[in-house]
């Protein structure tokens, strides 16, 4: 036992090191923000610009327009028409695309480290002179809309997941979908996205970030060439969001075409605040480890391998979040077992973590999965600069990510019992069942051949 | 202002350069160290010192085109790995791993079967996670109780892929185009195989086709080339010789014409695949092939069909082709989903789109284009280790000369205009097998 704590105290005094290596930070006089990051591995870098908007800052009637605009953020600017942003990527040797979240909306590069200019000569001039046409609205909105028919329409524990975010989240706008409602995208006009682009996209409410082959002061200096003379813009103040306190379980029963039946448990919880000590997102890390972070986790051990009653079980929960969030248990019942009794094998796994301390060998265990987590991601550029974007996006210093591991480390088996007894509360619940309904369609492990012609 | 003018200067140079007919350049230079272990064992190393992380693969012939009778058996073996051995339970293998933080995954597709492991290089993590992971090559037990499990979780990942468009039209595609050929196999294989499945079967498979003469070791990350000798031996010693798999038979065309298959499904979209047998890893016509399937359907944002089906219409969120180069000929491929409805006109516009692509070829520029794009991302898709490690993992596996990687741009650089079109002869648009899946 000696020699276990060994490694578990050398794997404390790792995680400084791929740190020593530090974030250098920039602020423009108009309000951008500048991340820099060095790793000379390879000669290639990441440029990568989040703006501070997301579905969360969506009103009623236009949900899902972040997301709307950053399609639209591909189609051509005054200077590079349509199609001339992805040709001139292309041809360097890019890759590029987008990504919204409920907390942001980013874009990136990746490509040679000499490419720089290029990436931030294109997201320089898509800040503020974006086309916008109304035929290219037309089209860009149907694409929209055949990407949420796929990700969500077709995809049954999606539609469960949209449906229980939007019962566990009541006053909270992560209570609407980031791709967005149907009719709101069905409604939706290029005057709302213009509306929405000249209101949130400015250097003041943008965080540039770039990790590579590259020297941090050149990067600066680059950023200020093609940045600076960008205005900033007033932006809007964001009111304050506090969601209802919860006065009693919520359940819901999702009938949908399907094959397997599913369950989803949500307990809403807190995340990582600047100025705050609280270390409780921390330790709700540590237990969503604990329970299902690896196959030796009590997911793994008791639910699907012990008593058999989980196909898969899985805890999930990110402390990096504009707002307060939800801790998710996930799990899909074995043939012969029904959702109710999963629920209540599942909510027995809670109660063992509130009753019960954790062993000192197992919250180890924990610690190390999450500290190897944190470290093999120095391996991607592209997962350093999604880290150091995240948290900026969100009002957070990045040096949380820095300290994160000494948090992690210092958590007690009384803290994560604590933990587990003030958040994971019966009380809290949101429950959701996916009952399926019959797909009733062919057997698909045969082959069914319906027609068969000729195409001219 | 001053800055605006340098800001013009630099775009117009930068389009200035990509304005030539050759494209530049920037040479990767990766050296991968190979030898043979004394059993015999092929091994491809890559030293990666600047971060504390040591990565192994090692592959076997055990695909799912050596499933044979059994449907599913290469992936439901690799699977039961860390499920028990002569000494160790299930809990007590992913403890050990865990522990030190080491991650485990064993993956199997049509050719292989890969174990992978990640770890800390520092010795008092790396030794315990390599021990554990040795003992996988040699002493699992496949435990009654452990099959009986594997297989109800099977079943179940079967029906997820049954409520999962794209996996049903897929593996359709891929019966249909395939037949009697072993890559007609589902890879997870289906209902009655999975529960016919026996642990003197599963440990028949293990035996014959976990051996040296049926593998290759590939590792890259922070240990001397002395160090990864001794790790290489470590490994190698826990294989029988054993024999080499039989090689994959070159797949036959299926003799149809257009062949569409409807499948009814209670989705908004309907998910289209199109296509016929492609190539395999060793084709002479692969390089002109990506280059030209780059300007078909395989450049994001940029292809032919994505401006065509997606940016001109909005017809679909997705449209891509490609070609999935195996051991034997792999598939050639176009997939889209779009709104039942529009579904017949999608599908023609995407025809039409290849037909006018095979008949007229790409132009000049389109092709500087897309060997400017190629030869200019190839270095980011081999800049970290985890990326290294799956290029040398196919380097060796598939026999590519070593200086495959060095030699890729050129490779890319040289292909010009009529080999493309000589090589898009073998598409043929009037002979392609069609799934369409969704409400009829």
């Amino acid at each position: 036992m000696f020699f276990k704590k060994l490694i578990y105290l050398s794997l404390l005094f790792l995680s400084p090191l791929c740190w020593a290596n530090d974030v250098h930070e920039y602020h423009l006089k108009n309000g951008l923000t500048l991340l820099v990051k060095e790793d000379h591995r390879a000669p290639i870098v990441i440029s990568e610009i989040w703006y501070r908007v997301g579905s969360s800052y969506e009103p009623n009637g236009i949900t899902g327009i972040s997301h709307a605009l950053e399609h639209m953020m591909f189609r051509g600017t005054k200077k590079f028409g349509p199609g001339v942003l992805e040709k001139i990527v292309s041809k360097n040797g890019g890759e590029q695309n987008a990504f919204t979240d409920s907390d942001f909306t980013a874009y990136y590069q990746k490509f040679s480290a000499d490419k720089l200019a290029v990436s931030f000569e294109l997201e320089a001039d898509r800040m503020r002179n974006l086309l916008l046409r109304p035929q290219n609205f037309l089209k860009e909105i149907q694409v929209v809309m055949e990407e949420r028919r796929m990700r969500v329409d077709d995809n049954p524990q999606e539609i469960l997941l949209e449906r229980l975010n939007a019962a566990a989240f009541v006053a909270s706008p992560y209570h609407h979908p980031v791709i967005g409602w149907k009719t709101d995208l069905q409604n939706m006009t290029v005057e709302d996205l213009r509306k929405w682009y000249e209101t949130w996209y400015a250097p003041n409410n943008a965080i540039l970030v770039v990790v590579g082959d590259v020297k941090p002061n050149r990067v600066y200096q680059l950023a200020q060439t093609y940045f600076s003379n960008l205005k900033p813009i007033t932006l809007p103040k964001i009111k304050p969001v506090k969601d209802l306190f919860p006065l009693g379980e919520k359940r819901l029963i999702i009938h949908t075409p399907a094959q397997l039946p599913w369950l989803v448990m949500a307990y809403p919880v807190p995340v990582i605040k600047q100025d705050s000590n609280n270390q409780d997102p921390y330790v709700l890390h540590v237990i969503a480890t604990l329970l299902s972070g690896g196959n030796s986790a009590r997911f793994a051990k008791n639910l699907v391998r012990d008593q058999q009653i989980a196909a898969d079980a899985n805890a999930l929960y990110n402390p990096i979040s504009r707002l307060d969030s939800l801790f998710l248990l996930q799990a899909t019942p074995t043939a012969g077992h029904n959702l109710s009794e999963l629920e209540s094998s599942v909510l027995k796994q809670i109660k063992q973590l509130q009753t019960f301390s954790v062993g000192t060998e197992e919250l180890a265990r924990a610690k190390a999965q999450i500290a190897a987590d944190k470290i093999y991601q120095d391996d991607s550029i592209t997962a350093k600069a999604n880290e150091l974007g995240s948290l900026a996006a969100i009002n957070l210093p990045w040096q949380i990510e820095r300290d994160y591991l000494k948090h992690i480390n210092a958590i007690t088996p009384r803290q994560v019992q604590t933990v587990a007894n003030k958040y994971l509360l019966a009380s809290h619940l949101t429950i959701a069942y996916l009952l399926p309904l019959s797909i009733n369609s062919t057997n698909f492990n045969s082959l069914s051949v319906i027609g068969s012609k000729h195409v001219p | 202002m001053y800055l605006n003018s340098f800001f013009y200067f630099l775009i117009f140079l930068s389009l200035l350069f990509i304005d030539t007919t050759q494209a530049k350049i920037s040479p990767v230079t990766l050296k991968i160290e190979h030898w043979s272990t004394k059993n015999g064992i092929p091994v491809y190393f890559v030293p990666k010192n600047e971060i504390s992380i040591i990565d192994i693969g090692v592959l076997f012939h055990a695909g799912s085109a050596q499933d044979n009778t059994s449907p599913g058996i290469a992936q439901f073996t690799a699977q039961m790995l860390d499920q028990g051995t002569q000494n160790l339970n299930a809990d007590q293998i992913a403890t050990r791993f865990e522990a030190v933080g080491a991650h485990f995954s064993a993956n199997t597709n049509q050719d292989m079967t890969v174990l992978n492991l990640r770890s800390f290089s520092a010795p008092q993590f790396f030794n315990p996670a390599l021990s554990n992971f040795s003992i996988l090559l040699k002493d699992v037990t496949f435990p009654e109780l452990a099959i009986t499990r594997l297989k109800k979780q099977i079943l179940i990942a079967l029906k997820q892929e049954a409520q999962t468009p794209t996996s049903i039209a897929s593996k359709t595609f891929y019966q249909t185009l395939y037949g009697a050929h072993p890559y007609a196999s589902p890879i997870l294989g289906n209902k009655i195989s999975i529960e016919q499945l026996s642990q003197k079967k599963l440990l028949n498979f293990y035996n014959q086709n976990y051996v040296a003469q049926n593998a290759m070791i590939a590792i890259v990350g922070n240990i001397t080339k002395a160090k990864a000798i001794t790790i290489a031996e470590q490994l190698s010693a826990m294989l029988a010789r054993g024999k080499t798999a039989l090689s994959i038979n070159s797949p036959t065309s299926p003799h149809l014409k257009n062949h569409i298959i409807k499948i009814p499904y209670p989705s908004k979209q309907t998910t289209i695949f199109l296509g016929q047998i492609g190539i395999a890893v060793n084709d002479p016509d692969y390089f002109p092939l990506i280059v030209g399937n780059q300007i078909l359907g395989g450049g994001i944002l940029t292809s032919k069909l994505f401006n065509e089906v997606r940016n001109k219409r909005g017809l679909c969120y997705g449209i891509n082709s490609g070609f999935k180069p195996l051991q034997a000929a792999g598939p050639f491929f176009i997939v889209l989903q779009t709104r039942r409805d529009q579904a017949a006109k999608a599908l023609s516009l995407t025809q039409q789109t290849l037909k006018n692509f095979l008949a007229k070829g790409p132009t000049t520029q389109e092709v500087l284009d897309a060997k400017q794009a190629l030869i200019g991302s190839f270095p980011t898709s081999i800049a970290s280790n985890e990326d290294i490690l799956t290029a040398t993992e196919k380097i060796g596996f598939y026999q590519l000369p070593l200086d495959y990687l060095n030699s890729y741009q050129q490779k890319i650089n040289s292909v010009n205009l009529e080999q493309i079109r000589d090589a898009f002869k073998k598409i043929k648009p009037e002979k392609m097998i069609v799934v369409m899946l969704g409400k009829q």
